[in-house]
């Protein structure tokens, strides 16, 4: 049975799960959101107001970018695109995941 | 007959007046509004319930209170604390640390303005009580109390190397 993860977890996870998500491709707010929703069978729903925040302090740090394209109805939205700083830090963060991950499992069996 | 882009209209101008969304930014909370709506009325609901569940969903109450509530802005000024705070992973954010410089100076200067050592003890307990209870406004975890005091400390150490 899933398990609600703690806000904390959901906090520190939320940049390299973005920056996995835009790795695939550009994509905008409400997808990104759908994205991690579907993959983590609902487990994880993140609020537009945790998002949004998320997103543009990335923008600050240069490891995404934004620029505005159409949706299919022809509204305006902004897209978002992954840069070189941005597969770098995702690259670090899977790495230090990685490592919590393994020391946690190594405890497991004791 | 609902209008659904003179509602959607209205509601973000709400937002934006109560600055909850910079103005700058609001066409990006639009899409997104737009995009609930979109999912819901294509599952069959009519546009304006799909609308009133869209914009609860997004969670902003205080874009349906009048401009002049006061319990509005009170909310209002939670929330984007709160949003601060839950939407910076940093330890270091300038709220927390703000947050920790003020009432360090605050107990600085009590402990140095009050000569009696017990009231001086008094004082400093109420303090304390009154930092703690802070985060009942901010994150009420003393896992918070730990994090400014990390901060204050980096702060320090950072301005005397």
């Amino acid at each position: 049975m899933a398990s609600i993860i703690a806000k904390d977890l959901v906090a520190a996870s939320a940049t390299p799960l973005i920056l996995s998500i835009l790795k695939n491709g550009d994509s905008y707010g409400y997808e990104i959101i759908q994205q991690v929703k579907e993959h983590s069978n609902g487990l994880l729903e993140w609020a537009d107001g945790m998002l949004y925040p998320i997103l543009h302090r990335m923008e600050k740090n240069d490891f995404i970018e934004s620029y505005w394209g159409k949706a299919d109805t022809g509204r305006k939205r902004k897209y978002y695109t992954l840069q070189d700083e941005g597969r770098k830090e995702l690259i670090k963060m899977q790495e230090q995941w990685h490592q919590l991950y393994t020391l946690l499992m190594s405890f497991k069996g004791e | 007959m609902f209008d659904l882009d003179n509602a959607v209209e209205n509601w973000c101008n709400k937002v934006v007046s109560h600055n909850i969304w910079d103005a700058d930014k609001v066409d990006e909370l639009k899409d997104h509004l737009y995009c609930i709506i979109e999912q819901d009325v294509n599952s069959g609901t009519n546009e304006q319930l799909a609308f009133e569940k869209a914009t609860s969903e997004l969670g902003y109450p205080e874009a349906e209170m009048g401009a002049s509530s006061g319990r509005a802005k009170i909310i209002q000024r939670i929330c984007r604390v709160i949003n601060k705070i839950e939407g910076n992973s940093s330890s270091d954010s300038p709220l927390v640390l703000g947050h920790a410089i003020i009432w360090a100076s605050v107990m600085l200067a009590m402990a140095l303005v009050v000569d009696d050592k017990d009231t001086n003890g008094a004082v400093l307990m109420i303090l304390t009580l009154g930092w703690f209870a802070s985060f009942m406004t901010l994150d009420g975890t003393k896992a918070s109390a730990k994090k400014e005091w990390a901060c204050l400390k980096r702060f320090v150490e950072r301005k005397m190397s």
